[in-house]
């Protein structure tokens, strides 16, 4: 019954009226809801007061080379956000089309649960060596050609990240990504990754689909006890 | 509460259904190598465009696959930077010394190209001899082309102009004076090809003073005595 409960405020929140829940976002901020032109995208956390994280997240000591710790800042000028600058981020770029949020990890990875509204853009089609796609990937996110160079006033903000603090995919991504004269004033650099994401208990991709389950379980229970 | 519930999926489950499906796909059919990749994330970088005022260059590169993709983004660039390769070409052109004799175009050649193909693209009568042609038989490793320094500057300026090349053999008697070093050339080779014989290699060497005769680089102007 207490199940039951927990699980309608949920629900209820979610549709829009505004209750309680009891792990929010921000004092101030239970949960946030971001329209995109295709999706609506709920961010919240898990409310499940004894969830753990049981998944690769938990591992402490992935060996250096190559999983190092990461420098807080990516590249020169490129600011570093942490949740509550990234969900402010997709607040203002996603529905406006203004910006992207980039998962830069391979697509094994990105398919077992990312960021909503991130889009899979691998770390490798950044970078100039071994690469036909590099000005197709430019071209797509904004830039234009300009003679031998790029004309990046059009190009979109974008926030890379990968697995986290000690994955250098995205660094070395948004260090390509300068290279080719992309502004550091339209990239950021999300340092805590799924690593921290997860660790906040922030919805994932993924999570959505497992709480589907699990709420569908609850709320056939539910429906026996009302 | 199964009204609820169900708004709940609407709002949430139809993205993790789409989620599943597209998993599903993907252990499929693996997209493990680059292309696969590229055409994924280009496919999502632009399906995140939801007003219908794409880039045009963008909106071919959805609707082709990605085998056609990168003639097309050839031809979407060749286009507006045809005027760009020109000025570019003319700029290359004025530096070079107007008293000099022959200048090495085949530095040039990716840029001749472009401007083939922009002038096909845009149907004026340009003109433009290519200086061999890098993917059929083998091809003397130093190509140089005697020009008029003085009719391209203002042939380029017309923009729509013609601009003339004529193309001599390299094997022909009419010795240039100076080469420029392409990758896989060597001295001995150069010596070889405008002297017919390798061993007057150090005869190049002294003149141009080098001090160690198999070090050279591609880029390099080498005077032939």
């Amino acid at each position: 019954m207490k199940l039951g409960f927990a699980s309608a405020f949920a629900m209820i929140a979610v549709t829009g009226v505004a209750f309680a829940q009891d792990v929010a976002i921000t004092k101030d901020v239970p949960s946030v809801e971001i329209k995109t032109s295709s999706e609506v995208l709920v961010i919240e956390r898990i409310q499940d007061g004894e969830h753990r994280l049981s998944s690769d997240f938990t591992k402490t000591s992935r060996p250096c080379p190559p999983f190092c710790i990461a420098p807080m800042e990516a590249a020169p000028g490129v600011a570093t956000f942490g949740e509550l600058e990234l969900i402010k981020f997709m607040q203002d770029a996603l529905p406006e089309e203004n910006g992207l949020l980039i998962d830069a990890r391979i697509p094994s990875w990105f398919e077992k649960g990312s960021i909503p509204g991130s889009i899979n853009v691998p770390f490798p089609l950044f970078s100039k060596e071994d690469n036909p796609y590099h000005d197709d990937i430019l071209q797509a996110l904004g830039a234009k050609r300009d003679g031998d160079g790029w004309d990046f006033t059009e190009a979109k903000s974008l926030t890379l990240f990968c697995n986290g603090p000690w994955c250098d995919q995205s660094p070395t991504a948004i260090r390509n990504l300068v290279d080719a004269g992309y502004p550091a004033d339209k990239l950021f650099y999300y340092r805590g990754g799924m690593q921290a994401w997860l660790a906040m208990g922030l919805t994932t991709t993924n999570q959505e689909i497992q709480q589907a389950d699990a709420e569908a379980a609850q709320s056939a229970t539910a429906g026996v006890d009302q | 509460m199964s009204f609820i519930f169900m708004k709940r999926m609407g709002v949430m489950g139809a993205l993790s259904l789409s989620l599943c499906a597209t998993a599903a796909l993907s252990q499929e059919s693996k997209p493990s190598d680059k292309d696969a990749m590229a055409k994924a994330a280009l496919a999502s970088i632009l399906g995140t465009k939801a007003t219908p005022e794409p880039a045009p260059a963008p909106e071919i590169i959805q609707n082709k696959s990605l085998g056609q993709l990168e003639s097309v983004i050839q031809r979407a660039y060749a286009s507006p930077l045809s005027n760009d390769y020109i000025r570019q070409l003319e700029a290359e052109i004025g530096a070079i010394d107007p008293n000099e004799e022959t200048v090495d175009l085949s530095l040039l050649s990716d840029r001749l190209e472009a401007l083939v193909k922009a002038a096909t693209v845009e149907g004026s009568d340009s003109y433009i001899a290519m200086v061999g042609d890098e993917t059929e038989g083998p091809q003397p490793t130093t190509q140089v082309v005697p020009v008029e320094p003085r009719a391209l500057p203002a042939a380029v300026q017309g923009n729509e102009e013609i601009v003339s090349v004529s193309v001599v053999d390299a094997l022909t008697t009419d010795r240039p004076e100076y080469v420029i070093i392409q990758r896989g050339d060597t001295l001995s080779g150069i010596a070889n090809k405008y002297y017919g014989d390798a061993a007057l290699f150090p005869m190049i060497a002294a003149a141009n003073e080098m001090t160690n005769p198999s070090q050279l680089n591609v880029g390099q102007r080498i005077k032939l005595p």
